[in-house]
C-alpha cells in the first residue's frame, strides 16, 4: 500500500504552514501537497490523487465548499474553518469532519486518528451537506448597482441611493438626491432587474424606490400622486399600478 | 410606515398633481419644504405640522388650531364689546350684541376663507387680514342694520361708532392672531430644528456603533491569531509585529469610537496596522501602500472612514482574486477639499453585489459629519478594481479642526 497522501487548500500561507507542521508530527508518513486558492486544489487533487484533502472554507477563486463539490466522493474532506457554531453543526451531521481555526493540535489529533481507520473504507458522501449548504444562497440576484457617467467620472451608483427611474424615450434617467444621470438601459429591463420589493413601477415610464417615498396624495381628479422625500418631486400613479396603493 | 403615510395624505386636502419630469411650481416647492422641511432626515408625519422657513401661514395645523381658538375668542370679544358700547352709548343691550356678533363672526369668518383660499392657491397676501376686516364690516352692518334701524338708531351713528370698533378691537385682535401664530410657527420650527439635531446624533452614535461591531469581528480575530500562533514557533520576530499591530489595530478601533474627531495620522496608522496583520496572513497576495503628505496628518479627521473602505477592498476585492493584487491609499488637498481615495487593482464590483453595510455606514458618517457637503463615491477604474474617494469640505463641522494645511 502507497504512502497516503493529504491536500492542503488554504490562501494563508502561514496556516498552511502550521497545518503541515502539526500534520508531520501526528502522522509522519503522510504525503503533503499544498494549494493555495481554490481552483489550483481542484487542479492538484486530480493530478495527484490525495487521499485526504484539509480545506479551508474561504478561498479565492472557488470556495472549500465549491472544492469539495467537485471532489466529493474520491477523497476524504476536512474542512479547517474558523466558522461560527451552526456551520460546524452541520458538518457533524452529514459526518465529515472539521478542524476549527485557530488549530489545536489536541483536536487535529484526534481527527487524525478518525482518518486512518477510515482510509480503509470508501469516502463519506458528502453530496447531501453540500447541496445544503450550498442552497443557502438567496435564490434570485437583483441589480444592485448602476454605473453612471458624471462629467468625465465613471461612477458607481448603489441603487438604493437612487429615487426614481424615469423613461425617456429609449434611455433612462436616474435621480438621486444628489443628482441626474441618463443610463441606456430601458426602463422595461430594469424593472427586471431590480428588486420588487424594494423598487416599484408606479407609471407607464416611471420605478420609485419604496423607501424614497414620503407620502402618497389624491390629486384633485382623484389621481394617485407619489410624492419624494428628497427634493419634493411628485410622480403620478397611473391607474394600472393604483391598486398597490390602495391595499395598504 | 408607507400606511400611516398615505392615511396621513388623503386626510389633507386634494392637490394638484404634477406631471413627471416636470419641476413643481415654485408654490407648490414652499410647501413641501414647510411640510416637510427635515423629511430627508426621518418619518415624514413627525415633522407634519412643523413650518420651514417660509413661515406658520404655510403650515395647515397651526392654522387649524388658530381657527379653532379663534371661535371662542371672538365670540367673547363681540360679548365684552357689545357690553361696554351698552355702558358707553346706553344703546339697547340686545341689539348691540346681535350687531357686535354679526360684524365680528362675519370678519373671523372672512379672514379663515380667505387664509384658506390663498392657501389652497399656494400665495401669501399682507392684505388678507385688512381686507377681512372692511369687508366683515360691511357684511355684518348691512345684516344686522335693518334691526338696528328699526328700533331707532340713526345711520351715521352706526357706521361710525361700527368703524371705530372695528378699527380699534378688529386691530387688535387681528394682531393677536397673528402673534400667537408667529409664536406658534417659532415654537414648531425650534422643535423640529431640535429633533433634527437629536436625530443627527443618534445616526451618528447609531452607525459608530454598528461600525465597531463589524470591525471586530471574530473571524477577523481568529484568523489573525492563528497566523499569530504559526509565526511564533516559525517566526518569533514576526509573531511579535503580529501581536503588537493587533493590539494598536483594537486598542484604536475602541478608542475611536468612544472619542470624537481624531487626526488623520492617527486614522491612517489605523489603516496601516490593518494591512500589515492582512499581508501577513495573505502573504505575497497583498500589496499595499499609503501616500499622506506630512502637513496632511495633524488634520482633525473623523474615525473609522478610511479604515473600513480598505477592509472592504481587501477583502471583496483583492482576497477572492488568487493573484490578489494592491491597495493605496492617498491623501490630498484638491480645490480647497481634503480628497482621500482607496484604490485596489482587484475584481471589481459585481454589480449584483449587494451593497455593504459598511459602505452605507461611511457615506451615512460622512455626510453627517459634514453637514450634507461631503461625498463618498465610487469609481471602476481601468484595472478593473476600484476607487472608493471620500471628499470632505475645508472646514468638517468640528469646531477643533484646524485648516488643512496649517496647525492649530
Amino acid at each position: 500500500m502507497r504512502a497516503p497522501t493529504a491536500l492542503l487548500a488554504d490562501d494563508e500561507p502561514q496556516l498552511r504552514a502550521y497545518l503541515r507542521g502539526a500534520l508531520f508530527r501526528l502522522w509522519p508518513e503522510l504525503q503533503v501537497i499544498e494549494a493555495g486558492d481554490g481552483p489550483s486544489a481542484v487542479e492538484l487533487f486530480e493530478t495527484h490523487r490525495p487521499d485526504v484533502a484539509f480545506l479551508d472554507v474561504q478561498m479565492p477563486g472557488m470556495t472549500g465548499l465549491e472544492v469539495a463539490r467537485h471532489i466529493a466522493g474520491r477523497c476524504h474532506i476536512v474542512f479547517v474553518t474558523a466558522f461560527e457554531k451552526y456551520a460546524v453543526k452541520a458538518f457533524e451531521h452529514a459526518a465529515a469532519d472539521y478542524v476549527l481555526k485557530p488549530v489545536e493540535e489536541e483536536r487535529l489529533a484526534a481527527t487524525v486518528d478518525r482518518l486512518r481507520t477510515r482510509l480503509l473504507g470508501p469516502p463519506t458522501d458528502l453530496g447531501a451537506l453540500l447541496a445544503a449548504l450550498t442552497h443557502q444562497r438567496p435564490e434570485k440576484e437583483h441589480l444592485e448597482w448602476l454605473q453612471v457617467q458624471s462629467g468625465k467620472d465613471l461612477l458607481l451608483l448603489a441603487v438604493d441611493e437612487v429615487d426614481l427611474f424615469q423613461a425617456s424615450e429609449k434611455y433612462t434617467v436616474v435621480s438621486s438626491g444628489e443628482g441626474e444621470w441618463v443610463i441606456r438601459t430601458p426602463l422595461q429591463e430594469l424593472e427586471e432587474q431590480l428588486d420588487p420589493a424594494r423598487f416599484w413601477r408606479v407609471h407607464r415610464n416611471a420605478i420609485v424606490r419604496v423607501g424614497a417615498v414620503a407620502r402618497v396624495n389624491r390629486g384633485a381628479s382623484g389621481q394617485l400622486v407619489v410624492q419624494l422625500r428628497r427634493g419634493g418631486r411628485t410622480v403620478p400613479v397611473s391607474r394600472a399600478y393604483a391598486s398597490r396603493f390602495k391595499q395598504m | 410606515m408607507i400606511e400611516g403615510v398615505y392615511r396621513a395624505a388623503i386626510r389633507r386636502r386634494p392637490r394638484r398633481s404634477v406631471a413627471p419630469g416636470r419641476r413643481p411650481s415654485r408654490g407648490v416647492r414652499s410647501e413641501l419644504a414647510a411640510c416637510g422641511g427635515a423629511a430627508d432626515h426621518g418619518p415624514v408625519r413627525l415633522l407634519e405640522g412643523s413650518p420651514g422657513p417660509s413661515g406658520w401661514r404655510d403650515d395647515p395645523a397651526i392654522k387649524r388650531r388658530l381657527f379653532l381658538i379663534g371661535i371662542p375668542v371672538t365670540l367673547a370679544a363681540n360679548t365684552a364689546i357689545a357690553a361696554f358700547l351698552v355702558i358707553l352709548l346706553r344703546v339697547p343691550f340686545l341689539q348691540t350684541l346681535l350687531h357686535s356678533q354679526l360684524v365680528g363672526c362675519s370678519i373671523l369668518f372672512l379672514n379663515f376663507l380667505g387664509h384658506y383660499l390663498t392657501h389652497r392657491r399656494r400665495i401669501q397676501h399682507w392684505w388678507v387680514s385688512p381686507a377681512a376686516l372692511i369687508l366683515g364690516a360691511v357684511v355684518g352692518v348691512s345684516l344686522a342694520g335693518p334691526a338696528l334701524l328699526r328700533s331707532g338708531v340713526r345711520l351715521l351713528d352706526e357706521l361710525l361708532v361700527t368703524g371705530a370698533v372695528v378699527v380699534v378691537f378688529g386691530t387688535a385682535m387681528t394682531y393677536y392672531f397673528h402673534s400667537r401664530g408667529a409664536l406658534a410657527g417659532e415654537r414648531a420650527r425650534a422643535q423640529a430644528e431640535r429633533l433634527k439635531h437629536e436625530q443627527a446624533a443618534r445616526q451618528l452614535a447609531e452607525a459608530e456603533l454598528k461600525l465597531l461591531q463589524a470591525q471586530i469581528e471574530p473571524h477577523f480575530l481568529f484568523n489573525t491569531l492563528s497566523n499569530v500562533l504559526q509565526l511564533v514557533d516559525a517566526d518569533p520576530a514576526a509573531a511579535k509585529r503580529m501581536l503588537h499591530n493587533l493590539t494598536g489595530y483594537l486598542r484604536a478601533s475602541l478608542r475611536r469610537t468612544r472619542a470624537g474627531p481624531v487626526t488623520l495620522g492617527e486614522e491612517l496608522d489605523l489603516v496601516r496596522a490593518y494591512l500589515e496583520i492582512q499581508a501577513v496572513r495573505m502573504g505575497r497576495r497583498l500589496s499595499w501602500r499609503i501616500d499622506c503628505p506630512d502637513e496632511l496628518r495633524g488634520l482633525s479627521f473623523p474615525p473609522l472612514l478610511v479604515q473600513p473602505l480598505v477592509e472592504n477592498a481587501v477583502r471583496h476585492g483583492l482576497d477572492p482574486q488568487p493573484k490578489g493584487g494592491e491597495v493605496a491609499v492617498a491623501a490630498a488637498v484638491r480645490d480647497g477639499k481634503l480628497v482621500l481615495e482607496v484604490k485596489d487593482d482587484g475584481k471589481g464590483l459585481d454589480p449584483h453585489q449587494p451593497a455593504g453595510i459598511g459602505l452605507a455606514n461611511v457615506r451615512e458618517r460622512v455626510q453627517a459629519i459634514s453637514g450634507g457637503r461631503g461625498t463618498l463615491t465610487l469609481h471602476p477604474l481601468e484595472t478593473g478594481g476600484l476607487c472608493a474617494r471620500i471628499v470632505l469640505p475645508p472646514e468638517p463641522a468640528t469646531p477643533a479642526a484646524p485648516a488643512p494645511g496649517g496647525q492649530p
